[in-house]
């Protein structure tokens, strides 16, 4: 698809685990593993604005475009 | 007595009502065990007669689906007569196996979330395989059968295509399309986070 979920690297640069991460935005670690790994389909706009909320940072910080080649 | 008879009627109509067709054909797979050595009995039976050395055991010999008695080809042309023998039990196999299969998948249908099961996305995809593959013996068989009809019984000829088969492949084909996309439809509902 060319989009890369950088979650991962917001969450080491927050120093977050993912236990936490679920708590504050009130999804199952399952799904938040599902978007970690880039194997979702699609992210609902509430679900990115709490996980950047509970992040504090931007959209762009947690996705990425990259062309395909 | 006409109160009576109205709520036994009514009593009747509702249990009828009630009956699921998907459930009562999966309790079928209670019984799969008993019908599986019904038929292996009934195909051992006709291998041992098709392979019988001696004509006297075959007083005559009907084919299980055609219902045609081939045994004077025993003697005339006996390749026709194994040729179109294991014709005929390739046809048995591919029903057994399209019914074992059919059985699978309506045993497997979760009736509450019935795009939830991927192994009912399989059964129904070697459903629709099997039928295709019935269809395709099928016709061989027949042409064959036709063709060496012409010296036993010049007068009896069999229909080429049975399109009752083709028109239940088509059907299955259809539904199988809807379940599969109903399937992907939930797991892409599911990787929506």
């Amino acid at each position: 698809m060319g989009l890369i979920i950088n979650l991962d690297v917001m969450m080491a640069k927050r120093k977050i685990s993912l236990n936490e991460l679920s708590a504050k935005v009130d999804i199952t670690i399952a799904n938040l593993s599902v978007l970690k790994t880039g194997k979702a389909k699609a992210i609902r706009f509430s679900t990115l604005v709490a996980i950047c909320l509970a992040l504090d940072c931007q959209p762009g910080d947690i996705l990425e475009y990259k062309k395909e080649q | 007595m006409n109160k009576i008879n109205n709520t036994i009627e009514t009593n009747w109509s509702s249990k009828i009502m009630k009956l699921n067709p998907v459930q009562s054909m999966a309790s079928l797979k209670n019984f799969s065990g008993i019908f599986f050595i019904a038929a292996l009995f009934f195909l051992a039976a006709f291998i041992y007669k098709l392979f019988a050395i001696d004509p006297v055991i075959k007083h005559h010999f009907n084919l299980p689906i055609s219902e045609i008695d081939i045994l004077p080809l025993f003697t005339t042309n006996y390749f026709s007569f194994i040729s179109i023998g294991i014709f005929e039990i390739f046809r048995l196999v591919c029903i057994a196996l399209l019914f074992f299969f059919l059985m699978k998948f309506t045993g497997s249908i979760d009736l509450s979330d019935p795009f939830q099961n991927l192994q009912s996305k399989t059964f129904l995809n070697k459903v629709v395989a099997c039928s295709i593959g019935f269809f395709i013996v099928d016709a061989i068989g027949t042409l064959h059968l036709n063709y060496v009809l012409e010296e036993i019984q010049p007068d009896l000829k069999i229909r080429l295509f049975h399109f009752e088969y083709l028109f239940i492949v088509y059907f299955l084909n259809v539904f199988a399309v809807i379940f599969n996309r109903g399937v992907d439809l939930k797991n892409e509902i599911d990787l929506v986070i």
